[in-house]
């Protein structure tokens, strides 16, 4: 009984620190959102939710129904994320699994590999592969000379040899799963780690081919995992945009994220920045309660 | 503070953010600074700013990747809508207020019009906007204000540029072994667009005599000329400062002398000023709708 009070009292900080400046800093975006501008174009937040304009609102919303421009981005945002995410979980959960169970006395070193990317700013990163893939850098030769680059250009994926900044998409996805796919790898090596190997050996016991054992045990085991990494990997990519303005810069290419910059940075409406900052973390909420509800089933499961 | 143009003064004024300044302590704004800007039409005798540099949007190419004399041509915007061959090597300046600007310019060339670049009319901003839309059909055109880089590396070969960014490339961000003369630049001598960014003082300034001196200071000849040449790569209004006397020096090549901006075409072009709140919303959606792609 004591304990428990104790844990109470240590998230009190956690919580305080969430409240202050997530719901807090929400709270603001939403009150601008519903809010009004005033003559200088400046937002005029309604504090208020008894004097909140839905007006902004109901415009965009409307933009998005009618085959608006916004509608585009938000499923050109939604293809490049579910592309970044599925070529992640392909290349991550190898990198995972291996690490998980097969690294061995290497375990510490590939697990070092994998936190390292941490340690350089994201943003440097993605300006590392500028010059990478600039035409002539290392990244663009080592494309072209094992025959990536004529396999993208023959699925019309880019351009011409050597284009890989020329706003294409492909560079887009790529940077993107480049950026955070260690945000997947690592929940999902913890998911591996933690799957009981006598589950494994019972299948095996029991006739299970290596392959059947991992598609009936060890997969379904690391379901969790690989949600915790796709949500953590999900929620910055859709709110993404200078992966985009710093690979690519097309139109062509643009994202949600790159809308919201437009409107709340630089632009003079930043009520309908407010509104679509609202409106992407509404479907975001969504994937947020699948997972949440997935997780909590899994719980349950393993409880029984 | 540095870095107000003229479009965001009416805002700052209505704010009370400025602070009248008391040109006794500005000598050098009568001694260096060219004569119109002394007493500019957004700032009727200096009362609350001093310029800082000026420059104009113009077309920045690479002319050893693009063989056109595209100062020569009849509307040389028209560059951008025959850039097909340069796909993905074509750059927009990504301010909306530059960019919509560039096709309205071109329109009135074409049809021997003055453009009114501060319209509020509906219909010429969203022609623009379409006008550009094109561009990524054409080109796949970026939308970058990274071309005083992207240009002298040959990432780019082709941008939509201010005069400004040409000499930044050419004085610090020339790749060794890449000659200036590669770089060109032109902008028009009328009709086109001019800015400035201006010097002032906030109202609450705790040590306003002291940011009076600093105004002064960089509004001398040396000081100014340093700045320029050593950190900003955009030209100050210096009366001393000029094309041929900086091509003479040996400090640009003779095809960006066009990036040194003249009294005359400042007098000449339109500067990009304050519009209405609806004026402002429609040159946004427009831009937005372009950059949705």
């Amino acid at each position: 009984m004591e304990t428990r009070w104790i844990w109470r009292v240590l998230a009190v900080p956690g919580v305080a620190w969430l409240s202050l400046f997530f719901l807090v800093a929400m709270y603001a975006v939403l009150s601008v959102a519903l809010g009004n501008q005033n003559t200088l174009n400046q937002p005029l937040p309604y504090w208020n939710p008894l004097d909140w304009n839905v007006g902004y609102l109901f415009d965009t919303v409307s933009n998005i129904v009618h085959n608006g421009p916004f509608l585009k981005v938000f499923l050109r945002t939604v293809a490049y994320v579910v592309v970044a995410m599925v070529l992640s979980i392909a290349i991550g959960y190898p990198v995972a699994y291996y690490a998980a169970r097969h690294a061995g006395r290497w375990r510490g070193i590939v697990l070092l590999l994998l936190v390292l990317p941490f340690w350089i700013n994201y943003l440097m990163r993605m300006l590392a592969w500028i010059n990478l893939l600039s035409p002539g850098g290392w990244g663009t030769r080592f494309l072209h000379d094992f025959g990536i680059e004529a396999l993208f250009e023959k699925l019309g994926l880019l351009n011409q040899d050597g284009g890989w900044l020329n706003g294409q998409a492909s560079s887009v996805v790529i940077a993107l799963v480049y950026g955070y796919i260690p945000y997947l790898i690592l929940p999902l090596y913890a998911a591996l780690d933690r799957i009981d190997q006598r589950h494994i050996e019972a299948a095996r016991d029991l006739g299970a081919s290596p392959f059947a054992a991992f598609r009936r045990v060890t997969l379904p085991l690391s379901v969790p995992g690989i949600l915790a990494g796709t949500v953590l990997i999900a929620l910055p990519m859709f709110g993404d945009y200078y992966t985009n303005d710093l690979i690519s810069a097309s139109p062509r290419t643009s994202m949600i994220g790159n809308q919201i910059d437009e409107y709340a940075r630089q632009g003079s409406q930043k009520t309908i920045g407010a509104v679509l900052t609202i409106l992407l973390a509404a479907v975001l909420l969504i994937l947020m309660f699948y997972y949440l509800r997935t997780t909590r089933k899994a719980d349950l499961e393993r409880a029984r | 503070m540095i870095g107000l143009s003229a479009n965001q003064m009416v805002g700052f004024i209505a704010q009370q953010l400025m602070r009248p300044l008391n040109h006794s302590y500005l000598p050098n704004l009568e001694k260096n600074i060219w004569p119109a800007l002394q007493n500019p039409f957004y700032d009727r005798g200096a009362r609350y700013t001093v310029p800082y540099v000026v420059w104009m949007d113009g077309i920045g190419w690479r002319n050893d990747k693009i063989g056109k004399d595209i100062a020569g041509m009849k509307v040389p915007w028209d560059i951008f809508w025959e850039s097909k061959p340069w796909t993905g090597k074509v750059g927009l300046l990504d301010d909306q207020r530059d960019a919509l600007s560039m096709p309205m310019q071109r329109d009135a060339i074409r049809s021997g019009r003055v453009p009114d670049l501060n319209t509020d009319d509906a219909a010429i901003i969203a022609k623009a906007g379409r006008d550009l839309a094109q561009l990524t059909s054409i080109c796949n055109i970026k939308v970058t204000i990274t071309d005083y880089q992207t240009l002298p590396e040959a990432k780019t070969w082709l941008h939509h540029s201010w005069s400004g960014d040409l000499l930044s490339a050419v004085l610090y961000y020339l790749p060794k072994g890449t000659k200036p003369d590669v770089l060109s630049f032109w902008g028009p001598d009328a009709n086109g667009v001019v800015q400035n960014d201006l010097l002032w003082v906030l109202r609450k300034s705790k040590k306003p005599v002291l940011a009076h001196q600093f105004l002064n200071f960089m509004l001398d000849e040396k000081n100014a000329y340093d700045n320029f040449v050593q950190f900003n790569g955009y030209t100050p209004p210096q009366n001393s400062i000029e094309g041929d006397a900086l091509l003479k020096q040996g400090l640009i090549p003779k095809s960006l002398t066009p990036a040194i901006l003249r009294p005359d075409q400042f007098a000449n072009n339109q500067e990009l000023l304050a519009l209405s709140v609806a004026g402002t919303n429609r040159w946004q959606d427009a831009w937005s709708k372009f950059k949705a792609g």
